[in-house]
């Protein structure tokens, strides 16, 4: 039995259009080990969702080779499928049945029983509106009904294709729960997303892709981990004092409102350890995150967090010795981090 | 396959559309008897009156004039004999006034019969059609399609169940409402005494012509399936139909007469009614001028089973291949 979940190998899509031919997806290698999280991180348009449709027929690779449980993609699928359950983009049902015809209509196409449509409903919590047309459902709703469907086979391998888009807090919150149980009751779930801290929230491994190229992959930790960090937001009471010490240190730091923001800076407590011995006491210490566009810039240029994750692989297969965050100027875009997870 | 089928009948008769489709063709077929019952009513009292005096004065007219109109008839003929040099009649035997001429009587119903089940036909065709047609039309334009391929990958598999649902799915609605027809008809007919004729050669001539209206409403079904799959707007295959009927069935089949055995339309004539006549107006030059008169030729029930189902196949075929290799996203 194969490892992988899922391997492709030179995977390419392009398509036609009237501006001529546009990559889709050029030469992808990509691995997702049995059991767990994986994380499939790319910005839009950078071939996630191509590659997922060509992984379950969806749409035809002009060249490469795919396998989902070591068997051949599409030759296999028909074998395969029963052990895989997607959604692909935003859940799409029939929007004037119920949420349960929808469901008992696909139990049918794959002869799963009547009662299995009652228990899915009910593990996700949509029992209670199972009679409503699904074209009334929220957002939240379809995207658990969605979850629902998939849950039908008993699957081994879930794909979620940016399951979270357009959802509220709690509707993110709801989903990524679900993605973090699935995958430690023993599913092997797939989670495209143009959202670094969502993969870091719920993955354990991530494959990062960009230009329909693979750039890195590897546990999350070692790939886009505390390497994101790329600044500390620093509030102080007294910033101009403050920026006295740091400069006299050697840091490199800018001012961002009322508070600095520092950078090249691996350990935050040397900051505070910094100020501390001069009597400034620090009443914000923020580690901000690089966003994905700078993920990729690193990762494409051969600086920053991407660059030889240990353990990690870079896609050219190189492996290189760890190296520090890159900093300079001009500082790059940041965003607020997520929660560590 | 099977389950598939099944699964796909179950998600027919789920669907509003067709629930409204076969509510709408319910209605026009009650509709479609309610004209046969205003063309067979008798005529009203006031009306065979008038119909009476008018025959009486015919009559009279006849009594007094009726040699010298048949005289003229007689010379107007052999004029026009001579002129062409063609036999003509002008039906001067027959000039006499009848009483039928005047007192109007409805058909009996052994030759109202294919009448009303043609007319009835044709809104049957039509509701196939659109039952197909958005059966899987809507499911590729609301994306459900491609849902349904991470349940059922082998697509074959798939659009063969769908077509054939669609086909198998409208004969109970077509069935019965031919059924109402007939029975209506029937009903209507013996109510004015018009039904007594009927013989056991004309009820199975009557069923054989309902016969092939079915078989024919689960072809059309099928093919609007398959133009579902391949233009996968309900509104982009009813467009196609209503621009064929128009350009190609109207317009260009005027200009091209000839052509007419290979219409859509002459040959689902044909294959109802089994077999059919179309004109062709053909004109001839001699000494005397061009003359110019419409010819009726036969369409053969053979020549329209074999085109229907060979282009119902070819449609099939197509979409077949199409959705075999399209993307579906």
């Amino acid at each position: 039995m194969s490892e992988l979940a899922i391997e492709t190998t030179a995977l390419r899509r392009t398509y036609r259009g009237r501006g001529g031919a546009r990559v889709g997806v050029e030469g992808l290698d990509l691995r997702v080990p049995q059991g767990g999280v994986h994380g499939f991180l790319g910005p839009n348009g950078s071939g996630k969702t191509t590659t997922i449709r060509m992984l379950l027929g969806l749409v035809r690779a002009e060249s490469g080779s795919m396998r989902i449980f070591g068997q051949e993609i599409p030759a296999r699928l028909p074998d395969v499928i029963g052990r895989v359950g997607a959604i692909v983009e935003s859940p799409k049902f029939f929007p004037t049945f119920s949420g349960r015809r929808n469901l008992e209509l696909l139990a049918g196409a794959i002869g799963a029983p009547r009662a299995r449509v009652g228990e899915v409903l009910e593990s996700t919590g949509l029992a209670d509106r199972a009679r409503d047309r699904y074209k009334g459902y929220s957002l939240g709703m379809k995207q658990r009904l969605a979850i629902a469907a998939t849950l039908l086979k008993s699957p081994d391998l879930l794909i979620f294709d940016e399951p979270t888009n357009g959802l509220d807090p709690a509707g993110i919150r709801e989903i990524r729960e679900t993605m973090r149980r699935l995958g430690e009751e023993g599913c092997t779930v797939l989670v495209s997303s143009h959202i670094l801290a969502e993969v870091e929230q719920v993955a354990d491994t991530v494959s990062i892709i960009g230009r329909g190229r693979l750039l890195a992959e590897g546990r999350v930790n070692d790939v886009i981990g505390e390497r994101g960090i790329t600044a500390v937001r620093v509030g102080v009471p007294d910033p101009a004092a403050a920026a006295a010490v740091l400069t006299a240190a050697g840091v490199r730091f800018r001012p961002d409102g009322p508070a600095l923001r520092v950078r090249g800076v691996e350990d935050p407590a040397r900051i505070t350890e910094l100020l501390a011995r001069a009597g400034i006491y620090v009443r914000e210490l923020t580690p901000l995150r690089a966003d994905l566009e700078q993920v990729f810039l690193d990762l494409t240029t051969g600086e920053g967090p991407g660059q030889t994750p240990p353990g990690g692989r870079h896609a050219d297969g190189d492996r290189r010795p760890p190296a520090a965050l890159a900093v300079g100027e001009p500082v790059p875009a940041v965003v607020e981090g997520g929660e560590p997870r | 396959m099977m389950r598939l089928f099944r699964v796909e009948l179950r998600r027919l008769f789920s669907r509003r559309l067709v629930v409204l489709a076969t509510a709408g063709a319910v209605v026009v077929t009650g509709m479609l008897l309610f004209g046969f019952w205003q063309s067979t009513q008798p005529m009203s009292g006031a009306e065979r009156a008038q119909a009476q005096t008018e025959y009486e004065r015919a009559r009279a007219d006849w009594e007094e004039n009726g040699e010298d109109h048949l005289a003229q008839c007689l010379a107007d003929e052999e004029l026009e004999r001579e002129t062409t040099g063609r036999d003509v009649d002008f039906g001067c035997e027959d000039m006499e006034p009848k009483k039928e001429w005047f007192l109007y009587s409805a058909p009996p119903l052994e030759e109202s019969l294919p009448g009303v089940l043609s007319g009835g036909a044709y809104q049957l065709l039509f509701l196939a059609f659109l039952v197909g047609a958005t059966f899987t039309a809507a499911e590729a334009s609301t994306g459900s399609l491609s849902n349904w391929l991470t349940f059922e990958p082998r697509r074959l598999r798939v659009y063969g169940s769908k077509l054939l649902a669609a086909a198998v799915g409208v004969l109970p609605v077509t069935a019965v409402l031919l059924g109402v027809v007939v029975a209506g008809a029937w009903a209507i007919a013996g109510s004015f005494g018009l039904a007594d004729g009927m013989t056991a050669r004309d009820w199975s001539v009557a069923a054989a012509t309902a016969g092939r209206i079915l078989a024919l409403c689960a072809v059309v079904a099928a093919v609007a399936a398959a133009l579902g799959f391949l233009l996968r707007h309900t509104a982009a295959v009813l467009g196609l139909a209503v621009g064929w009927v128009v350009v190609v069935e109207l317009m260009l089949s005027g200009y091209l007469e000839r052509f007419q055995p290979w219409l859509v339309g002459k040959n689902v004539d044909g294959w109802i009614s089994r077999g059919t006549t179309y004109f062709v107006n053909t004109c001839t030059t001699d000494s005397t001028g061009t003359l110019c008169e419409y010819t009726e030729t036969s369409l053969a029930f053979g020549h329209s089973a074999a085109y229907l189902l060979v282009l119902a196949a070819l449609l099939v075929l197509t979409g077949a291949l199409v959705f075999r290799r399209r993307d579906v996203v």
